[in-house]
């Protein structure tokens, strides 16, 4: 209805204003017609305009209207009016009119409404009646069966428990009769049903139906086992098995343990088999078989797969420690291509059992397998090396020594022996691993450099256990050198000789080699900030090791050559010595020790440089003449006893040139016994200086010089010194004699030469013999 | 400081130098000479306070070859020797006479003579400490223990006690512990307690050879050096006898005397039969660690200084008694040479 209304009053609207558009244009032509005053048109206009506005004002409407137009247009306005007003008055009219309807309308649904609503209110009252009596009566019978309520609910649990009882009665029959049937799934459900109760009641009431029923399950049970054991049943049927004695609190663990024990032992047993023959059969069989286990584990015990991975780490570990054992040196030494073979045969087995059981970590445990085999290896090649170097020093070492004193050179032979040993040894290790390098296996690519790194520290430490070991030996030959100074021909001195050489021998050539090789195929690694192999260091440990062993020698050499010297002087009473007859023992001595000494140096050492030897036959006359110079001076000196003394000395000092007699050794064999002679000497001269001698024990003196004079000659690389420092004793011994006349010139030399041939022919016996 | 004249030569060969002890006023030594043949003499010798040079200050006639001398510590005036000659050997001790103008040669006087060895005397020791009339002597075989009387009378001998079959070289007396002398006795090192006349402690084996001389650790009462036949130098702890607290490597050949610096422990002296003397610079055990830290944190050559000016052997090594940083040396051709410790080393122990 409204809509109705807008719409009429929009088509009102419309035609009004349609209307005064007309009008507007005819005033436009009001406009043409009077030009001459525009403003008063336009104000006219706006007038009659204006009869349509808010602001109208119908007085000067008309005053304009009037002033404005003639009267048959008045009249024929006034029409027009007219007739507007009417149709605007019709127009309302019809307004009014439809507007009232809908107003009578709506106050007549009012009405209608009002009067339904009063019917309403009377329905409302009597439905409060009605739920009010309800609820009045239900609280009646509510108070009336209070008192029995409890009675019923006690009367329905006993019957239920009634009823359980039954069945706990029924339980044995009914367990016997699925018994029968083999029906075990359906007597496991009773019997898990009913253990609540039997549990509770079982040691009371129930007993013996308890009993009964237990022993049924019990035949059950080991029916079911027996079932699970069977390999021939199905595997659903043996996983059934499972669940159900699982149902029954059956220890399933053990099932399982005793399953995988079983099966894993077989395995095992296989594998070893398969290990030993090496066959690829063998080999394959054990991996189906793992597989097939595996498999059936799984399928029967689906909730135990840690239990199979532990049961499958437990066989990897057992085979791992069968490669081990296959590793260890009482099987044999394993060469680095029987390495690799096992590990390859290693590597597929696991890459298939991997295959199998992911989570195991197999290629973990395989990884650390093979690093702990290859370690082991490594060491073991060391190890072995390093008890065949020791091996080899200790069998020199050992006084077991006095049969090998037939052999020529024993200590030379035992020198080339490690030497070889310890070069080729050392370069087999490196070239047995090598080979692992180069025929890599799977494994070993991803820790290449540190199997690298392993393999040089392998070596430093070898080279440096080596060091400390000679050293430890050489102190050990020291105390017992000391001890046995004594003893003649104690192998000590010859060995610790024989470790200097050796450690020159690594120094110069060994390590070198060593380092070559190594650096042919072991380049890279070092995991850490540098090398894991320094030769150099290595080089400069033996070189202070040779020394040391070189000095060591030299000490105890001379020490023992000292000591027979000290002897000589401090025996014999030299204020009473009588007339010289002959050259004293220890001068013998004293030389067979020097050869002895010059026998070992010869075996071990270079030679070294040539002897700085002048024309013998001119040494031997100037070594005469200056005796005899010196005799001279000395009965001069006698003659006239004064302050002329010591400057002659000087002078005759300033002569001679100064002989530097402590040198630092060379590790050749004129450097070393010089060395020796030279300490030796020197101490012959203190211990000299220490005594006073009378004419004749002065002449023995001499006459001993003169006779070691010429073999030391021989031995050592500087005669002069030898000389020098022989007539330095003589010349101590002269100054500490109450009347040095010295021995004729031709006694003693008839004495020197007689004893000498008697030396010449003991050693012709002696080596006849 | 280094005088224009460092070096005197005694017409004979000669083994003994000693420092006049007594003396704290004046650097003198006393050196006595070694002559077979000729009368032996003894020189007093003297470093001119300005000059710096060794100057000849006395001539003492000796009647035999003295083998052995040690200087009084307590007058200056009074010294012992050691002698032999010719299968004749003692000891006495003697005073300097005063000295005559113009007179040459004047003879020792005799204060005593230590009579009843019987093998040859090695040396003589006073008593460490103060005036005391004990002296000790010691020959091949045993210490004797002797008390000198002023009067002029022969020595009292108080009491012996032998070593046994090793040669005993040399002694010192404990300046810490006056009942206690050291002995190199064989290749051990022996120390003998005076009260009762036993061995109270020992290191075996303290040398490959002979042990030649020891020297207490003028601060340290347990710390003794020594050194032997085998040429080296060791330092040990008379509590911890199996290793030596240090070990120098000596001499080339046999290291015959060593001798602590009576003032700087850690300086020690030796000289041996390679004509060398060499001065060790020895830092103390590492008690305090933190002083060790700050003088020298480098571990450095123990050798500071080596003197080898002489030509022959050397027997006899001795420190001023007043300068700590004067030294002197005997060989056996009858030098002596002064010689000083370097700045370098007087810095390191000075600033200390």
């Amino acid at each position: 209805m409204a809509e109705d209304l807008d719409e009429k009053a929009r088509r009102v609207r419309e035609l009004l204003s349609s209307f005064y558009k007309s009008d507007e244009s005819d005033s436009g032509d009001f406009d043409l017609d009077a030009p001459g005053d525009g403003g008063v048109s336009a104000r006219r206009r706006d007038t009659l305009l204006q009869i349509n506005t808010k602001g109208f004002e119908p007085e000067r409407y008309m005053a304009s209207l009037v002033r404005k137009t003639n009267l048959p247009t008045l009249l024929k306005k006034h029409v027009e009016m007219a007739a507007e007003i009417k149709n605007l008055d019709s127009d309302m009219q019809m307004l009014v009119y439809e507007n009232y309807n809908k107003f009578i309308s709506a106050t007549d649904t009012i009405k209608v409404m009002k009067d339904n609503v009063a019917g309403m209110e009377s329905n409302m009252e009597q439905l409060l009646e009605k739920v009010t009596a309800v609820r009045t009566k239900s609280d009646n019978i509510n108070a009336s069966l209070f008192e029995r309520r409890g009675r019923i609910e006690e009367l329905n649990g006993t019957r239920s428990l009634l009823r359980k009882v039954q069945f706990v009665f029924d339980l044995p029959k009914r367990l016997r009769k699925c018994l029968k049937e083999g029906d075990y799934a359906q007597a496991v459900k009773f019997y898990v049903g009913a253990s609540p109760v039997l549990e509770t009641y079982g040691s009371s009431s129930f007993r013996t139906c308890k009993q009964e029923s237990e022993e049924v399950i019990a035949t059950i049970s080991k029916r079911l086992q027996a079932k699970f054991l069977a390999d021939s049943e199905p595997l659903p049927g043996r996983a059934e098995a499972v669940a159900l004695l699982q149902q029954l609190k059956f220890p399933v663990d053990v099932l399982m343990d005793g399953f995988l024990t079983s099966n894993m032992k077989h395995l095992l047993e296989l594998q070893t088999l398969s290990h030993k023959s090496k066959s690829p059969d063998d080999s394959k069989k054990f991996i189906s078989e793992f597989t097939q286990t595996a498999t059936a584990f799984r399928s029967i015990f689906p909730t135990g797969e840690s239990r199979l991975n532990e049961a499958a780490k437990d066989l990897l570990d057992k085979y791992f420690a069968n490669v081990n054992v296959s590793l260890q040196p009482e099987a044999g030494s394993l060469s680095a291509a029987e390495l690799i073979s096992l590990l390859k045969s290693l590597s597929a087995d696991v890459a298939k059992m991997h295959e199998v059981m992911p989570e195991a970590g197999f290629i973990d445990g395989a990884i650390q397998a093979v690093e702990s085999a290859v370690k082991q290896h490594v060491n073991h090649k060391f190890k072995v090396l390093y008890a065949q170097v020791t091996g080899a020093l200790s069998d020199i070492h050992s006084p077991k020594q006095e049969q090998a004193k037939d052999q020529q050179k024993p200590l030379l032979l035992s020198l080339e022996n490690v030497q070889n040993l310890i070069v080729n040894g050392g370069l087999e290790v490196l070239k047995d691993l090598t080979q692992l390098l180069d025929d890599s296996v799977d494994f070993l690519v991803s820790w290449r450099d540190a199997y690298i790194d392993l393999v040089q520290s392998g070596f430093q430490e070898f080279f440096g256990s080596l060091v400390d070991h000679f050293i430890s030996l050489s102190l050990a030959s020291a105390t017992q050198g000391e001890g046995s100074d004594q003893r003649l021909g104690s192998p000590a001195p010859g060995f610790v000789l024989l470790l200097s050489r050796l450690s020159t021998f690594i120094e110069q050539e060994g390590v070198p080699r060593i380092t070559e090789a190594v650096g042919d195929s072991f380049i890279g690694g070092s995991l850490g900030d540098r090398p894991a192999f320094l030769p150099s260091e290595i080089c400069r440990a033996f070189r202070a090791a040779a020394e040391k062993f070189l000095r060591q020698f030299i000490d105890v050499r001379s020490r023992k050559l000292s000591i027979m010297i000290c002897k000589s002087i401090t025996t014999p009473n030299w204020l009473q010595y009588k007339e010289p007859r002959d050259v004293r023992m220890f001068a013998d001595l004293l030389l067979d020790e020097v050869k002895g000494m010059e026998g070992e140096v010869k075996q071990v050492l270079e030679p070294g440089k040539s002897h700085r030897r002048s024309d013998s036959a001119g040494s031997s006359s100037s070594t005469r003449s200056s005796n005899t110079t010196r005799g001279d001076s000395r009965s001069s000196r006698l003659n006239n006893r004064g302050k002329t003394h010591l400057l002659e000395r000087d002078v005759a000092k300033l002569f001679k040139q100064r002989v530097e007699i402590f040198t630092r050794p060379e590790l050749t064999q004129a450097s070393v016994i010089s060395m020796v002679v030279k300490i030796a000497l020197k101490s012959f001269q203190e211990y000299v200086r220490l005594e006073t001698f009378s004419r004749c024990g002065f002449q023995q003196i001499q006459l001993d010089t003169q006779y070691l004079r010429d073999p030391l000659r021989e031995v050592v690389d500087d005669d002069n010194v030898v000389d020098f420092l022989l007539d330095e004793v003589c010349a101590a011994a002269a100054e500490r004699c109450t009347d040095p006349t010295p021995l004729e010139q031709a006694v003693l030399e008839k004495i020197v030469h007689t004893k000498r041939e008697k030396r010449l022919d003991d050693e012709a016996t002696k080596v006849f013999i | 400081m280094q005088g224009s004249q460092n070096t005197y030569g005694v017409k004979y060969q000669a083994r003994c130098i000693a420092a006049v002890v007594a003396d704290t006023q004046r650097t003198r030594f006393l050196v006595g000479t070694l002559s077979l043949r000729e009368e032996n003499e003894i020189h007093l010798l003297q470093i001119g306070d300005k000059t710096g040079a060794l100057a000849f200050d006395g001539l003492y006639t000796h009647p035999s070859e003295i083998w052995g001398l040690s200087a009084c510590p307590f007058d200056v005036s009074i010294l012992s020797t050691v002698y032999a000659s010719a299968g004749e050997f003692g000891a006495a001790i003697w005073k300097l006479p005063e000295r005559a103008r113009g007179a040459a040669n004047t003879p020792l006087q005799k204060l005593a003579s230590l009579d009843g060895h019987t093998q040859r005397i090695k040396c003589t020791l006073w008593f460490p400490k103060g005036k005391h009339h004990q002296i000790v002597s010691i020959d091949a075989e045993n210490l004797y223990v002797w008390d000198l009387d002023p009067s002029g009378k022969p020595a009292k001998e108080l009491g012996r006690v032998s070593s046994g079959l090793q040669q005993m070289a040399g002694g010192c007396w404990s300046p810490h512990d006056v009942y206690i002398v050291a002995t190199a006795c064989g290749t051990s090192l022996k120390c003998w307690d005076l009260r009762t006349m036993k061995e109270a402690s020992t290191v075996d084996q303290a040398h490959a050879g002979q042990v030649r001389d020891l020297d207490y650790n003028p601060k340290r009462q347990h710390t003794i050096v020594t050194s032997g036949d085998d040429s080296k130098v060791r330092v040990w702890d008379l509590r911890m006898s199996g290793m030596p607290l240090s070990e120098l490597p000596g001499h080339a050949h046999w290291t015959l005397r060593v001798q602590y610096n009576r003032r700087y422990e850690e300086l020690i002296l030796s000289a041996g039969t390679d004509a060398m003397v060499n001065l060790w610079y020895v830092p103390p055990p590492a008690e305090g660690k933190s002083k060790s830290s700050l003088s020298s944190p480098k571990i450095s050559d123990p050798l500071v200084r080596s003197h080898h000016e002489h030509e022959d052997s050397i027997y006899g090594i001795a420190w001023s008694a007043r300068d700590p940083w004067v030294f002197a040396s005997l060989s056996y051709d009858g030098n002596v040479y002064i010689d000083y410790v370097t700045q370098a080393v007087r810095k390191k122990l000075t600033t200390k």
